[in-house]
């Protein structure tokens, strides 16, 4: 009974802070999802989600301020991250939209894939961003891109940001897929029928008017193209086979402790006798 | 197999207890896993508590284990501020350790702190178990000479431990106080001339009794019995089958950041720990 008082006790902060965590309080107005293609918003900028496994995830947040962190846009975007602060340089980004599943307190090891994160102005190039997400900055028309890359040679950019923030007030027709690189992303399409956690699923009708989940600020591109390509049944997949053996191993675990502990017991008694 | 009576099984054999010491050594290091861990941990206890030497007290040890899990736990609460459950938070104006401190953080430490007592634990027998004279001649013959150069000199730190005190005491008496750093090399000198002349001693006393003339011999031979030769393959089974886990990637390291996770284990990877008990089961009391 104590101890799951005290179990309440210290759940209670953790919510709180967890909460104040994820809000988005820094000040800058953001736009209702709507107003971004009406220009509200003065200022946009995407965001590029490549997975390790090459799908890909779009947002376009919409600000007014005249630049934004790489935090920032994250935050805005409502996708679920975390980091690890590297003092002077900033916070390194060490999972996103929850991959991995688990990182080193260091966020990666020697070995471990990482998540690269890449600048992209106008142009549409990327280029390796050169601080943490918390000290890059990005301005209106920038693109934040981040890729969960191995670590093997220089990291590989993810696609071109083109498109993701480009909501014209026509109806969309299939004819605007975004460019190139986004195919490797594309051809997963068909298993992203499973529903999105982000609500910005979007069926391959031309006329979907699918909107932005409730939260200001946060435009997630509509084309009709599924530029949203949550391998969401690949996550339930490995979840699955994560959770199989632990119901085993865990009591198997738990039976060996008990076994070795009574063990050590009538070992230690038989000495003292 | 039937039981035998304790006599027949005979002490356990030096080179077998050190592979059943490689071979735990192995396992633990290659736990990126509490769980592992832990089972490491007890399954070592046991083999100490089965086999130690009668005038063997394990308590200095397994203090100075604790102390070293708990320092372990504590620097990684303090200067790790990952994490997303904050069980409190140190002003952020004081340096390396100001920022919050996280649940996760707390279980990476206890986990930090179980890996360095699991690794301790799992060599203890060699000094535990075995008599040093044991370890010495169960080194192969391409290191023997280096082994029984290493242990003469070890062997040789307690005796100027000793004379350093006596010296100390013996100038005393003579009026010495220990007051200036230069006043020390009245006994530093003493000491030094007692180790050179002690080492001295050795060697003629070594060369005396034929160190160094041919092929050393031995009192008695180190026998495998069937006991030793159980015990050295099950562990070796059970190092490989655990360290083969890890390279499968089916056994991976555990790490409770950003959210603490309940650390999976094998069945596999339990029975290998369990398997590791063998020493104890057979020469238990």
């Amino acid at each position: 009974m104590g101890s799951r008082l005290r179990r309440a006790l210290l759940i209670g902060p953790l919510v709180t802070g967890g909460a104040s965590g994820v809000a988005f309080a820094t000040g800058h107005e953001l736009a209702s999802p709507a107003s971004c293609a009406a220009a509200a918003t003065s200022h946009h900028a995407a965001l590029v989600i490549e997975h390790g496994d090459g799908s890909v995830l779009r947002v376009c947040v919409g600000f007014n301020s005249a630049t934004l962190t790489g935090e920032q846009i994250l935050q805005a975007s409502h996708v679920e991250y975390a980091t690890v602060d590297y003092g002077a340089l900033g916070k390194a980004l060490c999972r996103v939209d929850m991959e991995p599943a688990s990182y080193p307190p260091t966020c990666w090891s020697t070995t471990s894939p990482y998540w690269a994160t890449f600048i992209s102005h106008t142009d549409g190039t990327w280029a390796v961003a050169a601080r943490g997400i918390s000290n890059q900055t990005y301005g209106d028309g920038d693109a934040e891109g981040v890729r969960y890359d191995p670590q093997s040679g220089a990291p590989a950019p993810p696609p071109p940001a083109a498109g993701t923030c480009t909501i014209t007030s026509s109806t969309p027709t299939p004819s605007t897929p975004p460019p190139s690189g986004a195919t490797s992303g594309l051809s997963q399409s068909p298993t992203t029928s499973a529903p999105h956690r982000v609500a910005a699923a979007t069926s391959p009708s031309p006329d979907t008017t699918e909107t932005a989940p409730p939260t200001p600020g946060v435009v997630v591109d509509t084309t009709p193209t599924p530029v949203i390509h949550r391998s969401v049944s690949r996550v339930h997949k490995t979840a699955a086979t994560d959770v199989a053996p632990a119901g085993v191993g865990l009591p198997a675990a738990a039976a060996g402790a008990v076994l070795l502990l009574g063990f050590l017991a009538v070992q230690i008694a038989r000495r003292r006798r | 197999m039937t039981v035998k009576p304790s006599r027949d099984r005979g002490p356990m054999n030096a080179r077998a207890c050190a592979l059943w010491c490689a071979s735990a050594l192995a396992v633990s290091l290659s736990a990126g896993n509490p769980l592992y861990r832990a089972l490491v941990i007890l399954v070592a206890l046991n083999v100490l508590f089965s086999l130690k030497r009668p005038d063997v007290r394990l308590g200095p040890l397994l203090t100075a284990l604790a102390v070293a899990g708990f320092t372990a736990t504590a620097l990684t609460v303090l200067v790790s501020h990952t994490g997303r459950h904050v069980l409190a938070t140190l002003p952020e104006a004081i340096p390396a350790i100001g920022g919050a401190l996280t649940a996760e953080a707390l279980a990476f430490g206890v986990a930090s702190g179980l890996g360095i007592a699991a690794a301790v634990l799992c060599v203890a027998p060699l000094s535990q178990v075995l008599e040093a004279h044991e370890v010495v001649d169960a080194l192969p013959r391409a290191t023997a000479r280096v082994g029984a150069a290493l242990g003469t000199a070890l062997n040789l730190i307690p005796g100027v431990g000793r004379s350093a005190r006596e010296i100390r005491d013996a100038q005393r008496m003579r009026g010495w106080e220990p007051k200036r750093l230069r006043g020390w090399s009245e006994v530093a000198v003493p000491v030094m001339l007692t180790a050179v002349e002690d080492s001295v001693r050795l060697a003629e006393a070594m060369e005396a009794r034929g160190y160094g003339a041919g092929h050393r011999t031995h009192y008695a031979i180190p026998r495998w019995r069937a006991a030793d030769i159980a015990v050295a393959a099950m562990s070796v089974a059970a190092a490989t089958a655990f360290v083969a886990l890890r390279a499968t990637g089916e056994n991976s390291d555990w790490f409770p950041f950003p959210d603490l996770t309940v650390p999976q284990v094998s069945v596999i990877g339990v029975l290998a720990c369990l398997v590791l008990m063998a020493p104890a089961v057979i020469w238990r009391r």
